[in-house]
This record gives structure tokens, C-alpha cells and sequence, in this order.
């Protein structure tokens, strides 16, 4: 019984506390101690979910559409048909900087459209997927523009800040990984010799390829085609994990009277 | 009285529009609603209480961001939800959930009816055995079976894709029947 007692009591003090907290909050209005949060405060979020996705989807047509002109220009999308070793060049390779400000503004803008009824009820993989198949599309319209010729061309005479240093190599690949742009100028059974195109930071602008590499090479290649090529160097010599034919001379070239000894091409590469 | 008819929102239109002293009304028809639901979160009821004060200060402060076209119930229990869990969680000392897999696709889910008698059964099972369930499964069951809000509402509520919170009451009615197995409840 005291315990019935005692439950209907502390239900009664509830009730009682409940009330008076009431006329608390009711006062606390009327005195101005409690203020409404005015309206134009709230549109403040959606103002910024809408200059969030302008600059989300302003920033990712232009991600997406140099990805694809630093790929088509510097050639790197030859690297996909390299196996693993030009897969994982690819990745080293890959604008991370970039992809990582794309990152944040999806974010962002995914914590921003949390306030608003359409962001939470839609599944979060449908509205990345959504966001990311809109700016690609948005970034191939952006890449069939002249866009990233005239900002390369800029870029070149020092006109354009803050984004030039992106365009410094764009057309040039990473020698420093071992990939080059450039003509074949020789072929033996046991050498090729390829001319590479803007040399710049390598001390000699001629890549040899020898031994086991040039025989297989010498059946795919021929005097004065453009290739690019990816390897490594091992003990001094260059060896090639993958090559494509990037153009073949109109009219093909004499091959040159330098003999099939391999010490007639003994020249090594210096990087 | 005739004021006591009005809708929610109507209610809430008018206190948007300076009649400050409509939020008496708002406070009358939901103070023993979230304080109830609080209990579910909490055992204490001072404290309890406070937060149900606190969740009408929040309310009111914030009250032009809600649009009187939406539903008032789930606007004013998505605060009061985050005021409890808050709680729970500072008293927990929970770590924070960053992010939920649940919400990452759709689900197909069907909103399911039950007869009275599950209902009770289920209502039962839930006062025995909530305390032993995840958080994100106790809250969907509360808010579903206790609060008798919709899918759509809790949707609202909880800040997830519908499908979410069907999958969720589903998961979330399997573990209690777990826990009312291994208890022989």
C-alpha cells in the first residue's frame, strides 16, 4: 500500500514540476528572456547548401574534365592496357590534392542537405552516385570546350594563377616514374633507340632499350613511330613493361645503317 | 476551447506570426507525450523533466524554421529525440556513430499492420526487453510501437530514408524476440 503510496505521489510531483516548468518557459517568453530565432537565420542554411552545389558541381566539371585532358594529353590512359605496373603508376600519378577537395565538398554539401528532407530520405550511395554521374557528364561537356587549351596556353605565359602549376606538365608524362613520350629512331635485335620528345630533366634525350626487352619490342615497333612507354631501370638498363604506338610516320623511315651489334648503341640513359 | 481544436500547425503558424502566448498550447498537448517518450531514454524524471523544458526553450527558439505545411509532431520529437539521446549518450559515455551502412541504399520495405493483440504483445516485449537493445533499434521500436508514428514520420524524426526505418523495425523486432528468447519471457 505505502508503495502505491508513494508512486501516486511522485507521479502528482511530476505532474506539478511539469507544470510549473511550463509557466517557466511561458514567462521566460513574455519577459523576452526566450526569443524566436528569426526566419532569414534558417534560410541561411539553405542559401548555403545552394552555393555549396554550385561550387561542388563548378569544381567537379573542372576535376573531372582535366582528368580526362591530362589523361588524353600526357597519355597516361595508355597505362590502363600496362597490366598492374601501369595500373599502379596510374594511381601514384593520380591528382590526389584535387581528389581530396572533391571529397570534402561532397561532404559538405551531403551534411548540408541533412537539414532538408529531401538529403535524409534519400539512400547516401543513390545521392553520391547522383552527384558524381552529373559532374562527370558535366566535366565531358566541360572537356569537348577549349577550356584546358586556353588555360594551358595561359598557363605557359604565366597568366594563370593558382591552377597554372596543374598545366606545368600536363603534355609531358612523369619521367620521374619512368614514363616517356617520344620517336623511335633506331632498331637492332638487341637495341631501340627512342627519341624522347621535351626531354627537359633528363641529362641525355635518347631512352635505349636492350637485350631480351628490344628483341620483343623490335617485332612491334618501327623507325620513326611515336611511342610512349613506361619502364624501369634496373642495373643501368631501361627495361619496359609496356609501350604503345602513339603515331606512325606517313611515309616509313629508311632503317639506319648502325649494324646489329648491341655495343653500337652502348649510350645508357641518365635520368 | 475552440482554440484547443486547431490543428498543430495552425497553432504553430500563429505563434510563428507573434502570438507568443499560443506556445502555452504546444506545451500542453506535448508535455506528457515527450515526457513519456523521454522515459524510455532515461529513468530519472527531474531529469526527464528538464529536458522536456529544455527541448520547449529549443522549440521556440528555433520554431520560424519549421513549415507549417510539414507535420509538427515529428518536427517537435526530432528535438526532444535529439535532447534524450544527447543525454543518453553523455551518460553512456557512447562513442559517437559516424556513419550508419543502413542509410547508404534503399530497402524495400513494406510498412507492416498488426492486429491489436500483437500490438500489446509487441508492446510488452518492448517494456521487458528495450533496455537490452542497440540504441538505433530501441528508438524506431519506441517511436513506432509506443508514439504509434508512421514509417514516413520516424523517417522525419531519426533524419533517414524510409526504407531505413523499415529495416530497422524489422532487425530491431528480431533482436527483441532474441532477447525475450534467451530471458524465457
Amino acid at each position: 500500500m505505502n508503495h502505491i503510496n508513494n508512486f501516486t505521489k511522485e507521479n502528482q510531483n511530476t505532474e506539478q514540476k511539469a507544470k510549473e516548468h511550463m509557466l517557466q518557459v511561458l514567462d521566460q517568453i513574455k519577459k523576452g528572456k526566450v526569443t524566436m530565432t528569426p526566419r532569414f537565420y534558417f534560410t541561411l542554411r539553405f542559401t548555403a547548401l545552394i552555393a555549396v552545389s554550385v561550387l561542388l558541381f563548378i569544381f567537379s566539371s573542372f576535376f573531372f574534365s582535366f582528368l580526362f585532358f591530362a589523361l588524353q594529353a600526357s597519355g597516361y590512359y595508355f597505362l590502363f592496357g600496362f597490366g598492374l605496373k601501369g595500373f599502379t603508376t596510374l594511381i601514384i600519378l593520380f591528382p590526389w590534392s584535387l581528389f581530396l577537395i572533391q571529397v570534402l565538398l561532397l561532404a559538405l554539401i551531403e551534411w548540408l542537405l541533412k537539414g532538408f528532407s529531401f538529403g535524409y530520405k534519400t539512400p547516401l550511395a543513390y545521392l553520391i552516385l547522383g552527384i558524381v554521374g552529373i559532374s562527370m557528364l558535366l566535366g565531358l561537356v566541360v572537356y569537348l570546350t577549349p577550356l584546358h587549351d586556353d588555360f594551358e596556353s595561359e598557363a605557359k605565359h604565366n597568366n594563370l594563377p593558382v591552377l597554372g602549376g596543374l598545366y606545368d606538365h600536363v603534355r609531358r608524362p612523369s619521367h620521374d616514374h619512368g614514363i616517356y613520350n617520344g620517336t623511335v629512331i633506331a632498331i637492332s635485335t638487341s637495341s631501340i633507340m627512342v627519341k624522347i620528345d621535351d626531354a627537359g630533366d633528363v641529362a641525355t634525350d635518347t631512352l635505349v632499350v636492350m637485350d631480351s626487352a628490344a628483341l620483343q619490342l623490335s617485332k612491334q615497333v618501327s623507325l620513326g613511330q611515336g611511342v610512349f612507354i613506361a619502364g624501369e631501370i634496373d642495373h643501368e638498363k631501361f627495361i619496359p613493361y609496356g609501350i604503345h604506338i602513339t603515331f606512325t610516320p606517313a611515309t616509313p623511315t629508311q632503317r639506319p645503317e648502325f649494324g646489329s651489334s648491341s655495343e653500337e648503341f652502348s649510350a645508357q640513359p641518365t635520368y | 476551447m475552440g482554440e484547443h481544436l486547431e490543428t498543430d500547425e495552425a497553432v504553430v503558424l500563429d505563434v510563428q506570426q507573434g502570438n507568443a502566448e499560443k506556445f502555452g498550447i504546444v506545451m500542453e498537448r506535448y508535455q506528457a507525450k515527450l515526457f513519456r517518450y523521454g522515459r524510455k531514454f532515461l529513468s530519472d524524471p527531474e531529469n526527464i523533466s528538464d529536458l522536456v523544458q529544455d527541448v520547449f526553450i529549443k522549440s521556440y527558439q528555433a520554431i520560424q524554421s519549421f513549415d507549417t505545411s510539414q507535420k509538427f509532431s515529428s518536427w517537435i520529437y526530432r528535438i526532444a529525440h535529439n535532447s534524450f539521446v544527447n543525454e543518453l549518450k553523455r551518460k553512456q559515455k557512447a562513442p559517437l556513430r559516424i556513419f550508419d551502412f543502413d542509410t547508404l541504399l534503399n530497402h524495400p520495405v513494406y510498412e507492416e499492420e498488426h492486429s491489436s493483440e500483437e500490438q500489446v504483445a509487441i508492446k510488452n516485449m518492448i517494456d521487458i526487453g528495450l533496455n537490452k537493445l542497440d540504441p538505433k533499434y530501441k528508438e524506431v521500436l519506441i517511436l513506432h510501437f509506443i508514439e504509434d508514428l508512421a514509417y514516413k514520420d520516424i523517417s522525419d524524426v531519426l533524419r533517414v530514408p524510409t526504407s531505413t526505418v523499415g529495416v530497422r523495425i524489422k532487425r530491431a523486432k528480431e533482436a527483441l524476440k532474441k532477447v525475450c528468447d534467451i530471458t524465457n519471457i
